[in-house]
């Protein structure tokens, strides 16, 4: 019995018209360029339902199969490139017999996967046909988003490995280790939809392969002011992080998204905006001000930089001295010495301090103090 | 030293009678040390090593010493400790010291950083005194030395330069060693490439002195760190075989065997004096030539000058070289300086400018499910560390490292705050009714090392010696691991435990390490091998596993054969004799085992 019979009667015609009305959407969608289906998952921050236009950016090889499959640039109303997205048709093969997987993929500028969608009517399956279950999307998603996975330094056979002579794996009493990563058999396996391995497998390498290579390799292309700002306003610890680095000298006049940045950024982020940050801005008090501001609720890299900057702003100097205890031996090591730069009377709230904190029995360091105020 | 002048020395110590006013009794020389563990490691940045209460929260058994005062009257009794963290809380490594079965008034571990602590008063009646460190809580407390003296006033120096002026005041001891020895060939660090240096030289007839600060050999695959060996043999499979180990989760108890396994055939090497127990403290050059190395015993303090025409520096460190002068460098280089760009992994992989992000140091622990309920203090102290990261296993990802800390320099606090990672993560983890019957076996406290200084050679391996598989024609190290180099997590993930590493590979099939890379630019009689070989940063992030150091540890070895056969050092060999080498190496893949091994 086939489809259309196993639908009833009264059913037929509307279920039919339906049918051929998706049909028509997708085709169209396809020939613009754009997606058919909504995303299974994608990565938080990231939306589609402002997507305007589609503009076809390169071809990208799958080296599994060498088809070639059409990157497309997805745009957002204001016209500005929002995210990349391919649809994936790729045969994906167990002992020599061959399925389909069909996918929409999505990526963002910098070349990260950030979701993927499927078709309604071609759903992914596992090996034995079943369809893939919510939680196993949800592992799949997350398998993608790992750019670090395991799977990258795997080839299939690693994986199915049966007679344990991968080179990478080791097994001790019965308990098999991946030699590379000290992950258990049973941890690589518990990242994998169980019974779709192969899939799992060849659409990691689809999201991370030659396609993430090409998005990274065409933004200085689309780059832009406007694409910078936003970069900067997004959220994205990455976008963040690659704006960052594009900026030179007069780029941070214009302090307040900086700031921003350096509020809500990861570690990474902010170092580089430490480091990026030219001298004559830094010595600004409207600059620096809020910076050391910040100097308790920094992670410690920032601290050390932020400390190791005080030559160049040394009003900011004074303050810190209500945060000697949250400094490590070196920081505070490096926030004496600027202190013994600056030369004259040390202001009373800063001698207070220290003298406060060099009594502190709990103060690990607090010998250091001692030797800094007697000398 | 032999086992029986060892014994012979420590056994002057159960009754020492002592005609001064004061008296220092260092506590690493106590004849009985219990269940207190020597801790040596820290030797260069608070002067001694130390007797530690290593329980793992079970107090652990008394040390124990004799001495006989002979003034009269009352002597006042100090302890050289710290409070390892400080806080609002119980110090964690709280301790008594005992006179004659009776505690002294003052608990002591009370007072952060090293310095002397006021542990109360006895009175000498003139007979011998049975001294004892009583453990309060298994948690790490730790004791240098004990000082008596009868002026309660007594200035004692906390650290640096007065402490060790003052220390030798008390000891009398000579500025130079008495004891001279000489050799062919002096080893310093019993790692896996430090051995596999010895036994190389030593099957060629060198005369071999191999000077190691632990009682056991094998360094980061000893029982005492459990880290099991990874990389190829490459020519050497036959020499590496006998001091490696299985492939047993890092960790494994099944160390213990590896240990026994290296130590035996270690011995039967008849060219190798062993110095275990041995610490290099110095390394004296001249014209740009080792003249001696100088090692102090971390119990007794007896002192040892080693010379010979020439030395392998396999510290891990790379002390030898530090001391001797040699050119070396630390942390990570900036991308352009040897071109050494990942694009897929940027700034984590390699900076835009040199910092001292280096790998971190890791330390292994063992849990076992026990038949009943098992308890487990609590640690407070370890929180601010923790976390609510929970955990009953820890791997090699359990990883410190911070930009402001050094791997040398901080390398008691990097100890420290791993320890801190795993007693509060364990803690938080029993808490979990599932947890319950979770007991802890054992938990290393000796750092084990990824990265630190590197000494700088006539080549320096780096990350494209890897991508481009760079053939040498001195390439005596072969390796198919990729290049692992790993990152902190909170670098990327503010809220991940800043104990918790990633790590990168880079995956390009087989390359070469040449042995220009193994021999010092500047010192010309110095080889090394192991972590502390010329590489950057990035290039010692395939080789820095045991195998691949003991490779380097084998190719050394044979190279000083040939400097001994022809008079020269270790340029020579690559200059005019690499030929005859480059065979050498290549016959050791045919050259059969001795059957006693």
């Amino acid at each position: 019995m086939n489809l259309l019979e196993s639908i009833s009667e009264r059913y037929r015609k509307p279920c039919l018209s339906a049918f051929l009305l998706w049909g028509l959407g997708a085709w169209w969608m396809l020939v613009a360029g754009l997606p058919v289906n909504k995303p299974t998952h994608l990565r938080s921050g990231f939306k589609l339902e402002t997507v305007s236009k589609s503009e076809g950016a390169f071809l990208f090889l799958n080296p599994d199969t060498s088809i070639t499959h059409q990157m497309n640039l997805l745009y957002s109303s204001e016209g500005e490139p929002l995210l990349y997205y391919a649809a994936i048709n790729t045969p994906v093969c167990i002992d020599g017999i061959c399925k389909p997987v069909l996918v929409e993929m999505y990526w963002d500028l910098l070349g990260d996967y950030v979701g993927y969608g499927e078709y309604p009517n071609q759903p992914l399956t596992k090996y034995d046909h079943d369809p893939f279950l919510s939680e196993d999307h949800e592992k799949l998603h997350g398998l993608l988003l790992d750019r670090n996975s395991i799977l990258d330094r795997k080839s299939l056979d690693d994986l199915y490995d049966l007679r344990g002579v991968s080179q990478d794996k080791i097994a001790y009493n019965g308990v098999e280790i991946d030699g590379i990563s000290g992950a258990t058999k049973k941890e690589i396996t518990a990242s994998i939809v169980s019974g779709a391995l192969y899939s799992c497998y060849r659409l990691w390498y689809l999201a991370h392969g030659d396609a993430s290579r090409k998005i990274r390799e065409n933004l200085p292309a689309i780059y832009s002011d406007t694409l910078a700002r936003q970069f900067l306003r997004s959220g994205q610890s990455t976008y963040r992080y690659y704006a960052v680095r594009q900026m030179e000298g007069a780029d941070f006049a214009d302090f307040a998204p900086v700031m921003n940045v350096f509020e809500e950024g990861n570690p990474l982020v902010r170092k580089h905006i430490l480091k990026k940050l030219p001298d004559s801005l830094l010595q600004q008090s409207d600059i620096y001000g809020p910076l050391y501001e910040m100097f308790p609720d920094l992670d410690n890299g920032s601290k050390t930089l932020l400390l190791k900057k005080l030559p160049l702003a040394p009003a900011a100097a004074p303050p810190l001295s209500d945060h000697l205890i949250e400094m490590s031996r070196n920081q505070l090591l490096i926030y004496l010495k600027q202190l013994a730069k600056s030369g004259g009377q040390l202001p009373p709230e800063v001698r207070d301090n220290l003298e406060e904190a060099a009594q502190n029995p709990d103060f690990i360091y607090a010998y250091l103090i001692q030797d800094f105020l007697i000398p | 030293m032999n086992q029986f002048l060892f014994l012979f020395l420590l056994a002057l110590f159960p009754v020492t009678v002592f005609g001064q006013q004061d008296f220092l009794l260092e506590a690493e020389s106590f004849p009985t040390p219990g269940g207190w563990l020597t801790d040596q490691q820290f030797v260069e940045q608070m002067g001694s090593s130390y007797l530690i209460a290593h329980g793992s929260g079970q107090p652990v058994q008394d040390a124990s010493a004799e001495i006989k005062l002979s003034e009269k009257g009352l002597y006042h009794v100090w302890a050289r400790t710290k409070n390892w963290v400080p806080g609002n809380w119980e110090a964690p490594g709280r301790f008594l010291i005992e006179i004659n079965g009776k505690s002294l008034s003052n608990e002591l571990g009370l007072s952060p950083g090293w310095g002397w602590e006021y542990a109360g008063s006895i009175k000498n009646r003139g007979k011998t005194l049975r001294i004892s460190l009583r453990d309060l809580t298994g948690f790490d407390g730790r004791c240098d030395a004990i000082y008596f003296s009868q002026d309660r006033e007594a200035v004692l120096p906390d650290g640096g330069e007065a402490l060790a002026e003052w220390r030798k005041e008390k000891d009398g001891s000579p500025e130079a060693p008495e004891t001279n020895k000489a050799y062919d060939l002096v080893v310093t660090g019993g790692g896996i490439s430090g051995c596999a240096a010895a036994m190389a030289a030593a099957e060629r007839g060198l005369r071999v002195a191999l000077i190691h600060d632990r009682p056991v050999l094998g360094g980061n695959a000893s029982s005492e760190i459990r880290v099991h060996t990874l990389g190829i043999y490459g020519k050497f499979a036959r020499l590496l075989k006998l001091i490696d180990t299985e492939k047993y989760p890092n960790g494994h108890p099944d160390a213990i065997k590896d240990q026994q396994k290296r130590d035996d055939n270690m011995a039967s090497f008849p060219n190798i004096d062993l110095y275990l127990n041995w610490r290099a403290y110095d390394a004296v050059s001249a014209d740009n030539q080792i003249r001696h190395v100088d090692a102090r015993h971390t119990r007794t303090n007896e002192r040892i000058r080693f010379s010979a025409p020439l030395y392998v520096d396999a510290t891990g460190d790379g002390w030898i070289g530090y001391w001797a002068g040699a050119e070396f460098s630390y942390g990570r280089e900036s991308v352009d300086t040897y071109g050494e760009e990942w694009d897929k992994w940027g700034e984590v992989w390699s900076p835009e400018e040199a910092d001292n992000a280096v790998m971190g140091s890791s330390i292994l622990f063992q849990t076992r499910v026990a038949e009943k309920p098992v308890a487990f203090p609590e640690v407070p102290w370890a929180a601010p560390v923790a976390g609510e990261h929970a955990a009953v296993a820890g791997e090699w990802y359990w990883e410190f490292t911070r930009d402001d800390l050094h791997q040398i320099d901080d390398a008691e606090e990097i100890r420290d705050h791993l320890l801190r990672a795993i007693y509060g993560s364990y803690a938080n983890a029993k808490k979990l009714p599932e947890n319950a019957n979770y007991a802890i076996d054992w938990v290393g406290y000796l750092v084990g090392k990824r990265e630190s200084r590197r000494l700088v050679g006539d080549h320096i391996f780096t990350f494209n010696d890897v991508r481009n598989n760079t053939p040498f024609p001195d390439s005596v190290v072969q390796e198919i691991r990729a290049v692992d180099v790993h990152y902190q997590r909170n670098l990327l993930e503010e809220d991940t435990p800043d104990f918790l590493s990633e790590a990168l590979f880079y995956r390009n099939g087989v390359y070469f390490i040449p042995y220009r890379s193994l021999y010092s630019k500047n010192i010309s009689n110095l080889f090394m091998a192991g972590r502390n070989f010329s590489c950057s940063h990035i290039g010692l992030g395939g080789p820095r596993v045991m195998n691949t150091c003991g490779q380097m540890g084998a190719a050394v070895g044979f190279a000083a054969s040939l400097c001994k056969k022809y008079g020269v050092g270790p340029r020579a060999i690559y200059e005019v004799h690499l030929k005859e080498y480059m065979q050498l190496i290549e016959d050791q893949q045919e050259t059969q085992l001795p059957e006693k091994r």
